[in-house]
C-alpha cells in the first residue's frame, strides 16, 4: 500500500480531487491536538492500494499557522509515497510557490494542474509539458470538475511511487546564497547529527538561513 | 549553531536584506520565470469573476445585495422546507395513533415518546439540510470571500474578523453548524470568541417559543417582538465580544490579518453541493438528532411518571418545584422553570414541554394557557431568557468538541445564565416600572 | 486601526516611493520592500508581495476597507493597516490624486479628502 497525500493552495479544487479518488470511501476525523479536520480515503488504481490523505490548502510551509504547521510535519515526518500538488492552472505563479517549497522538502511530488477549464476562459494557455519539463516532475492537466484527468493521475500518482531512485529536484538561490547553503550543509554533516539524517539535509540548510524557529530548535538538539 | 548564525549573518549583510525576506523573493523569481514560459496569454478577456464582482463589492450596492442574498437563503430554507415539515408531522401523528387509544405506559411510550419525539426532532432534518444546501452553493460559487471583503470592517471594529461573520450568520439557523464553521478562522483567539458569542445568536429553535409567547401576548406587534430577541441577541453578541477581548487575557490583541485571496467565481456542480450538504447534514443528525431525541424520551419519562401521578408530582414536576426559588424573582413560575429545564436538551422542546405540563396540545391552546400563567412583561423577560441562557446540550457538546476545552465550555454556560439572568431581570424590573 | 495617525514615518520613504495602502483604484506600484511585524511580513511575502512584484489597486470595500489588489494574476484583498507595510515605487503621474483613478472624489477612509 502507498501513502499519497494531496496539498495545494485553497480554492483550488483539492476536496473534489481528493472525492474522485477516494470516491465513498472516506472517513473525516481531527488531526491529533488540533481542531482542523482530516479526511482520509482510499484508493485502488492497477491493483495498488493507496491511502489518500488530503492536508489542509496552504499557501506556504512556513509552520506559522495550525494549517501549515500539520502539511510541513506530515511531509516531513510520515514521508508519503507521493504528494500530489494540486496547482491551480489560471493562478500559475503563486501556485508555483508551494511547488518549489514541496521540491525543497524533497518530496516525490506529482502535480496535478488543475482548473484548466478556467485558465483557458481567462485566455490562458498553459503548457503541462514545458512545466513538467522544468519543473522535474510530472504534471498531469486536469478538469476535476468535469472528472478529466482523473485517470491519468492517478496512472501518474502509482508510477511515481513505483519509480526507483527519486530524482533530486533543485533550484537555485543565486550562487552567494547557494554558496551558503553548502556551508550550513557542512556543518550539519559533521559527526553527531546523525539524529537529523532523516531530513534533506538542503532542505535544513534552506531553513536554518530562513530563521525558521522550529529548525533552529530542531537542529540545536544536535549541534 | 552559533556558526550558521554567523554564516546567515554575513550573508544577510552581503546582500544587504533580511534572508527571511529575499529567499521567498528569489522563490517567486523563480515560479514567474517558470510560469512566464508556461503561459502564453492569447488575448486579454474580460472575466466573468470581473464582472460579477463589479456588482457584488459594488460601492454603493454590495452590502445590499449581501444581506438581500443572506435574507434569500434563509427564506429558501425555511419556506421550501414547510410542506416538507407538515407531512412529516402528519405522518409521525399517524404512526403514534397506530397505539389505540390506551392509557398505558407503553401505548404513551409509543406515542408520546417514539413518535412524537422523533417526529419532533426529525422535523428539523429539512430548514438544516436546505440551509446547508443553500450555502454550500454560495460557498462554491466563491462568493464568500466578498461576503468577508464587504463586511470586514465592522467586524473589525467589533473585534471579529471579516470571517467570523458567516459562522455568526449561520447561527441563525442553528448554532451546531455555525461553531462548526468557524474553522475557517485561523486565529485561535478570533475563533474562540467567535465560539462564544455564537449562542447568542437566535437560533431556529427558539423561534417556536418566540411564536409561541409572541403570539399569545402581543398581537399585533407580535412580529416587532420576536425581531426584537434577533436584534438583542446580535447586540449582546457585540458586547460581549468586544468585552471579551478587552478583558480576558487570553483573547487580547488585535483580530488576525485579513490577507484574503478572492478566488474566481465558478458555477457549483450539483455533485459537490450534495456532497457538502450531505456531510454537514449527517453531522446534525448523528450529534444533534441522536441527543434531542434521547432528549425527548426523557422528557416525556419524567412527565409521565411516576404514572398516573398529576403534573405536579411527576419527577418534571418536582424538578421544576425545586428550580421555582430561583427563578421566581423573574416572574417565572415552576412550569416556565421545567421548560427552561428541558430548553437545555433543545430549544424546541420548550414549546411542547409547555403543552405537556398545561395539559394541552395544539399551539393556540397552549398559548391560551400561557396567557393565564405569565404577564406581557414576564413573557418577554422569558423570551429573552430563552435567547441567552445555554446553549442546547447539542451545541453545548460542539462547543466541547471544537474549542477541545472544558474550561471554555463551562465558561460560555457560566456566562450566558449570568447575562440571560440580568437581562430578563433587568426587563422585569423596567416592566415593572412602567407597567406597574 | 482608527484614530492613529496616517503615516506612520518609522520607514522614511524615497521620492516616487508610496505605501500601497495609499494608492487608489485604478493605481499602480512596484513593490520595493516589505517591512512590519514578522508574522504578518512572512504572510504577505507568502503570498507572492515580494520585491519586484507589480500590484495594481483594484476596488475599496464598501466601509473604506479593506482593500483589492491584482497581483501576479490574481485578486488579493488586505486591510489598509497591513498593506501600510508595502513600500511601492509608483509611475510618474500617479499617486498625485487623479492620476489612474475612476475620476470620483473618494473619502479615502476616515482620513478624509483627497490627495497624497
Amino acid at each position: 500500500m502507498i501513502r499519497v497525500a494531496l496539498i495545494g493552495n485553497p480554492n483550488v479544487g483539492k476536496t473534489v480531487i481528493f472525492n474522485h479518488l477516494t470516491g465513498a470511501r472516506q472517513y473525516v476525523g481531527n488531526w491529533p491536538g488540533v481542531t482542523v479536520e482530516k479526511k482520509v480515503g482510499r484508493c485502488t488504481h492497477r491493483g495498488v492500494e493507496m491511502e489518500v490523505v488530503d492536508l489542509p490548502g496552504v499557501y506556504s510551509l512556513t509552520a506559522r499557522s495550525p494549517d501549515e504547521l500539520i502539511a510541513r510535519d506530515y511531509i516531513v515526518e510520515e514521508k508519503p509515497d507521493v504528494v500530489v500538488d494540486i496547482v491551480d492552472a489560471s493562478n500559475l505563479e503563486r501556485n508555483l510557490y508551494l511547488t518549489l517549497l514541496l521540491l525543497e522538502l524533497e518530496a516525490n511530488v506529482v502535480v496535478a494542474l488543475n482548473m484548466m477549464d478556467v485558465a483557458a476562459s481567462e485566455g490562458y494557455e498553459v503548457d503541462a509539458g514545458m512545466l513538467s519539463k522544468l519543473l522535474g516532475v510530472p504534471v498531469v492537466p486536469c478538469v476535476a470538475t468535469r472528472g478529466e484527468g482523473i485517470e491519468a493521475l492517478k496512472d501518474a500518482i502509482v508510477d511515481a511511487a513505483t519509480r526507483k531512485g527519486r530524482r533530486r529536484v533543485a533550484f537555485g538561490f543565486g550562487d552567494e546564497i547557494e554558496d551558503a547553503i553548502k556551508r550550513v550543509e557542512a556543518v550539519l554533516s559533521r559527526g553527531g547529527s546523525e539524529g537529523l539524517s532523516r531530513y534533506p539535509l538542503r532542505w535544513l540548510a534552506i531553513k536554518l538561513l530562513e530563521g525558521d524557529e522550529r529548525v533552529e530548535a530542531l537542529v540545536s538538539k544536535f549541534v | 549553531m552559533e556558526e550558521i548564525r554567523r554564516i546567515r549573518e554575513e550573508l544577510s549583510k552581503k546582500l544587504g536584506e533580511d534572508l527571511e525576506v529575499l529567499l521567498p523573493a528569489r522563490r517567486y523569481e523563480t515560479a514567474g520565470e517558470i510560469s512566464r514560459r508556461c503561459l502564453r496569454r492569447r488575448e486579454e478577456r474580460l472575466t466573468l469573476t470581473d464582472v460579477l464582482d463589479h456588482v457584488f463589492l459594488h460601492r454603493a450596492l454590495g452590502i445590499p445585495i449581501f444581506l438581500a442574498l443572506m435574507y434569500a437563503v434563509f427564506q429558501f430554507a425555511y419556506s421550501v422546507s414547510e410542506p416538507f415539515m407538515v407531512m412529516l408531522e402528519a405522518a409521525f401523528g399517524w404512526l403514534g395513533s397506530l397505539a389505540g387509544e390506551a392509557e398505558t405506559p407503553l401505548a404513551s411510550l409509543w406515542a408520546d415518546g417514539i413518535c412524537g419525539g422523533l417526529g419532533f426532532v426529525l422535523v428539523f432534518i429539512f430548514p438544516i439540510f436546505f440551509l446547508f444546501f443553500a450555502l454550500a452553493i454560495l460557498e462554491d460559487s466563491g462568493y464568500l470571500p466578498r461576503a468577508a471583503f464587504v463586511m470586514d470592517r465592522l467586524m473589525y471594529r467589533l473585534g471579529l474578523h471579516g470571517r467570523s461573520f458567516i459562522p455568526l450568520l449561520l447561527g441563525f439557523g442553528c448554532n451546531l453548524p455555525a461553531i462548526m464553521a468557524t474553522r475557517v478562522i485561523d486565529d485561535e483567539r478570533d475563533r474562540l470568541i467567535t465560539i462564544l458569542v455564537n449562542p447568542l445568536m437566535s437560533c431556529s429553535a427558539r423561534l417556536p417559543v418566540y411564536v409561541l409567547l409572541a403570539g399569545a401576548f402581543f398581537g399585533a406587534y407580535a412580529g416587532a417582538a420576536i425581531f426584537s430577541m434577533y436584534v438583542l441577541g446580535i447586540a449582546l453578541a457585540v458586547l460581549m465580544a468586544l468585552l471579551f477581548r478587552k478583558t480576558i487575557p487570553q483573547l487580547r490583541g488585535k483580530p488576525a490579518p485579513f490577507i484574503l485571496e478572492l478566488p474566481p467565481y465558478l458555477r457549483p456542480t450539483l455533485r459537490s453541493v450534495l456532497l457538502k450538504t450531505w456531510q454537514r447534514g449527517v453531522v446534525f443528525l448523528k450529534k444533534a438528532a441522536t441527543i434531542l431525541f434521547a432528549g425527548a424520551l426523557a422528557l416525556w419519562a419524567l412527565s409521565s411518571f411516576p404514572w398516573g401521578a398529576p403534573l405536579e408530582a411527576t419527577y418534571a414536576g418536582m424538578l421544576g418545584h425545586a428550580l421555582e426559588p430561583l427563578l421566581r424573582p423573574l416572574g417565572f413560575d415552576w412550569m416556565a422553570a421545567v421548560a427552561l429545564f428541558f430548553g437545555f436538551l433543545a430549544k424546541e422542546i420548550v414549546v411542547e414541554t409547555f403543552g405537556i405540563l398545561y395539559g394541552v396540545a395544539g399551539e393556540e391552546e397552549i398559548q391560551a394557557a400561557v396567557a393565564a400563567h405569565m404577564t406581557p412583561v414576564t413573557a418577554f423577560a422569558f423570551m429573552a431568557f430563552t435567547l441567552i441562557y445555554l446553549p442546547c446540550l447539542a451545541t453545548f457538546g460542539i462547543i466541547r468538541a471544537e474549542t477541545g476545552s472544558w474550561k471554555w465550555t463551562l465558561f460560555a454556560v457560566a456566562y450566558e445564565l449570568a447575562l440571560a439572568y440580568a437581562v430578563a431581570a433587568t426587563i422585569v424590573a423596567f416592566g415593572s416600572i412602567v407597567w406597574g | 486601526m482608527l484614530g492613529q495617525p496616517f503615516f506612520v514615518p518609522k520607514y522614511p520613504l524615497q521620492l516616487m516611493e508610496r505605501r500601497l495602502s495609499e494608492l487608489r483604484p485604478g493605481e499602480r506600484g512596484v513593490v520595493v520592500r516589505v517591512v512590519g511585524e514578522r508574522r504578518l511580513r512572512r504572510r504577505i511575502l507568502d503570498m507572492g508581495i515580494v520585491s519586484g512584484t507589480e500590484v495594481e489597486v483594484v476596488r475599496v470595500a464598501p466601509l473604506g476597507d479593506p482593500v483589492e489588489f491584482r497581483l501576479k494574476g490574481y485578486e488579493l484583498s488586505l486591510r489598509r493597516d497591513e498593506a501600510e507595510n508595502v513600500i511601492v515605487r509608483i509611475h510618474a503621474g500617479e499617486g498625485f490624486g487623479g492620476g489612474g483613478s475612476e475620476g470620483e472624489v473618494e473619502v479615502w477612509g476616515e482620513k478624509g479628502g483627497e490627495g497624497s
